[in-house]
């Protein structure tokens, strides 16, 4: 009995110690997670909020090709700085070569026909010829003398009384006279021919030839010219002064002109940055464009970087993601707007996700 | 006169086991089975309280329990960012998603994506890794030593290691706890193991598995809305209760501090289920069955030691010195019982906690053991009181 009294109070105070120490473990707080990194504090009070996704400041240009094709060359690096014009990269270019050979070639005959067309008209216009003058002339002087002696003897004739057996000569004389007088008259004929020199009409005829050999070698000409072009056409040049991004044509590659086509490289002129930042609609009327704005670096960074205002895209468009997910999820509207790093961190490279923060109106 | 009270109690050997079982049982029963249903319940919110160095919660309006999936639209991170009085914001997502294991097996992941940048929200403990080792490629960091299942990988299986193509494992084959380097197949992506960590126990099987927001919403099921519920800080000087008003006001999102958001979950669960039910019937039957066994047995030890207080009521006790013994009595054996029952369900829930079983001693609960061993000792007492001041002290000698 007295061993009773002793143990059983001992036991139940042990129960009472014990309940003590389950107590004093499961009423402990939950254990928590590591503290987290929090991002650098912004530095207003009052603010909307967005995500922005830093863009070149002249926004990425999608370089496309007019004419569809092999690509032969890539002239550019990524990361090359480039000068407005410059050649970034060629489309293969014999087809165009050809055809340009073919169209210089066309040129060549076109040209030397309108040297002989002009060249008949000054041939036309240098008649008549002293020397084919003088041949006439002489020629009528010749049937002139021919006729005269023709007369003569016929005359003679005519003198002698008793012409005997002669008498059956006179007709023979006669026609040498006739003759004499019709070659002359076809001399002098002659002579005024090769006097006149070139008839007008026959002047007219080649001096159209000649227009006409002209408006051929134009119409190749500007044969040339389309093909010069189809060939430029096919070296693809930068639209101006910018940074290569990213090239996404490689020698060998098939690509296609038109809407859906894909790019052969973006560029972007990166002098500047720009920030195009997502917010909420619902948020827009709290939104001021002339508030103090900082965009915060992503990636447990503290570093803070301030932005100016450049302009709001005066279309507010179903957001389309920003957060880099698998898929577009559209379920909201959200207003852009374009803000430009005054200092970017060196890092900071097109297509970064920042997290911008700009000071607005309080909220009521 | 006390010393023989207690004298008479120790006395009668049976009879004062007896109710010392009695109220030992009927404490044991009321704390365990209180002890297991607090456990039990504040596994629904556990979550909430595992995320820490947080001042708010903010979520959709209509949701009643954390793990109710009424995800947020993208901007609702922007617009709580904007509210005036929050430092930062962070996203996190929650969902159950199937992992494949290399064997083919499958289970059901509790799946928390963390903010990529702020890390709000890991795991209370990280047994191997770095929480930042998140940041790699593809890496998860998996519960272990969890009461779930855990995620048990074939043991002839090397770590990192995926079956040959054609080789066919057996699920049946002996098993392997999970290893940094493993590689899981979470809703059909590619996961790799780069942590090890020990997390609140859920309400909802499985292990969790923590990753980063961005690559958790690639895990889930692509749905318009990923987010479920933003993290909160409030700026320094700012009064939580006040932000949260306020981002009530300005987002028509519901906003509230760790521990309203743990209470109305818990609330669902109390008002929706039959957990309450089934533990109060529980309770109520080790109160009853104390009460049976405990007052019954008071009783009868009373009865039978009659005859002792009728001698010292002839010997001159008074009435308020007997019933002073009585309530002695009592009041000794209800210590002791006490005593002796939450001593049994301490040790138990000590050696016992943590694993399958949850188990959660509040303070509140030994005093409740307490009160309704009180309560069993007042009754057993009264009624033996009454005997004991009706008692003629002659019929004690009367007869035997």
């Amino acid at each position: 009995m007295n061993a009773r009294l002793i143990v059983l109070p001992i036991l139940a105070l042990s129960g009472f110690v014990l309940t003590g120490v389950a107590v004093a473990k499961f009423n402990a707080p939950p254990k928590t997670g590591p503290m987290p990194i929090s991002p650098a504090v912004i530095p207003f009070p009052d603010r909307v909020a967005g995500v922005g996704v830093v863009e070149p400041a002249s926004e990425t240009i999608l370089i496309g090709t007019q004419i569809g094709g092999i690509v032969a060359s890539v002239l550019v690096k990524e990361g090359d700085r480039v000068t407005k014009g410059q050649p970034l990269l060629e489309i293969d270019a014999r087809d165009a070569e050809a055809r340009l050979a073919s169209a210089r070639a066309k040129v060549e005959t076109a040209k030397s026909r309108v040297t002989a067309a002009e060249l008949r008209v000054a041939q036309l216009v240098a008649r008549p010829r002293a020397e084919d003058l003088a041949e006439a002339k002489a020629l009528a002087d010749a049937r002139e003398a021919a006729l005269g002696d023709a007369r003569g003897r016929l005359d003679r004739l005519l003198k002698v009384t008793d012409r005997g057996t002669t008498a059956n000569e006179q007709p023979t004389l006669e026609f040498n006279v006739a003759l004499a007088t019709a070659n002359l008259a076809d001399a002098k004929a002659k002579l005024a021919r090769v006097t006149i020199g070139t008839y007008p009409e026959d002047l007219a005829i080649a001096r159209s030839d000649v227009h006409t050999a002209e408006s051929e070698l134009a119409a190749m000409k500007s044969d040339l010219a389309l093909a010069e072009t189809a060939r430029d056409l096919l070296i693809v040049r930068a639209p101006i002064d910018a940074t290569v991004l990213k090239i996404e044509a490689r020698p060998g590659e098939y690509k296609s002109a038109g809407p859906n086509s894909t790019a052969l490289m973006r560029l972007g002129d990166i002098s500047t940055l720009h920030v195009r930042t997502d917010i909420d609609e619902l948020d827009s009327w709290r939104y001021d464009s002339a508030g103090q704005a900082v965009a915060s670096i992503r990636g447990g960074s503290k570093l803070q970087s301030p932005l100016r205002f450049v302009r709001i895209v005066p279309d507010v468009a179903p957001k389309k993601t920003l957060t880099g997910e698998n898929s577009e999820r559209i379920d909201t509207r959200v207003m852009q707007v374009i803000y430009a790093f005054e200092n970017p961190p060196a890092f900071m490279q097109p297509g970064m996700l920042v997290d911008v923060a700009i000071a607005a109106k309080p909220s009521n | 006169m006390y010393r023989y009270a207690i004298k008479m109690l120790f006395g009668d050997s049976a009879k004062f086991y007896g109710i010392l079982l009695g109220l030992g049982f009927a404490s044991l029963l009321i704390a365990q089975q209180a002890s297991i249903f607090v456990g039990l319940m504040s596994r629904t919110f556990a979550f909430v309280g595992g995320v820490g160095h947080i001042d708010l919660w903010v979520f959709d309006p209509t949701q009643s329990f954390v793990d109710e999936p009424k995800p947020l639209r993208a901007t609702a991170l922007d617009r709580v960012r904007g509210v005036t009085g929050v430092a930062w914001a962070a996203p996190i997502y929650k969902g159950l998603l199937v992992a494949t294991l290399p064997d083919g097996r499958r289970q059901v992941c509790n799946v928390i994506g963390i903010d990529d940048d702020t890390l709000a929200g890991g795991p209370a403990v990280i047994v191997a890794g770095s929480l930042s080792d998140l940041r790699q490629p593809d890496a998860v960091m998996v519960q272990v030593e969890s009461s779930q299942q855990n995620m048990l990988f074939p043991a002839e299986l090397a770590v990192g290691a995926m079956p040959a193509p054609g080789q066919v494992l057996d699920p049946s084959l002996p098993k392997r706890p999970v290893q940094i380097g493993d590689i899981v197949e979470l809703n059909e992506h590619r996961a790799r193991v780069v942590g090890l960590v020990k997390c609140a126990e859920t309400f909802s099987p499985g292990p969790t598995v923590y990753t980063v927001y961005s690559r958790a919403i690639t895990y889930a099921p692509p749905s318009r809305r990923m987010m479920s519920a933003v993290l909160v800080s409030a700026a320094e000087g700012v009064n939580p209760d006040a932000l949260a008003q306020r981002i009530r006001d300005e987002t028509g999102l519901e906003s509230m501090n760790p521990w309203d958001y743990s209470m109305r979950t818990l609330g669902y669960w109390m008002r929706e289920t039959g957990i309450p039910i089934n533990f109060g019937i529980a309770i109520a039957l080790g109160f009853f069955v104390g009460v049976a066994i405990a007052g019954q047995m008071f009783y009868n030890f009373t009865l039978d030691n009659l005859r002792y207080f009728g001698a010292f009521k002839a010997m001159g006790a008074s009435s308020r010195t007997l019933l002073g013994m009585v309530a002695l009595q009592a009041l000794v054996a209800g210590v002791l019982g006490l005593g002796l029952g939450l001593g049994a369900v301490s040790a138990f829930g000590l050696n016992a906690a943590g694993g399958k079983l949850a188990f959660k001693m509040l303070w509140q609960i030994p005093l409740i053991a307490a009160g309704a061993v009180l309560i069993i000792c007042i009754f057993a007492s009264v009624v033996s009181m009454w005997k004991v001041l009706r008692l003629d002290p002659a019929d004690v000698f009367k007869g035997a």
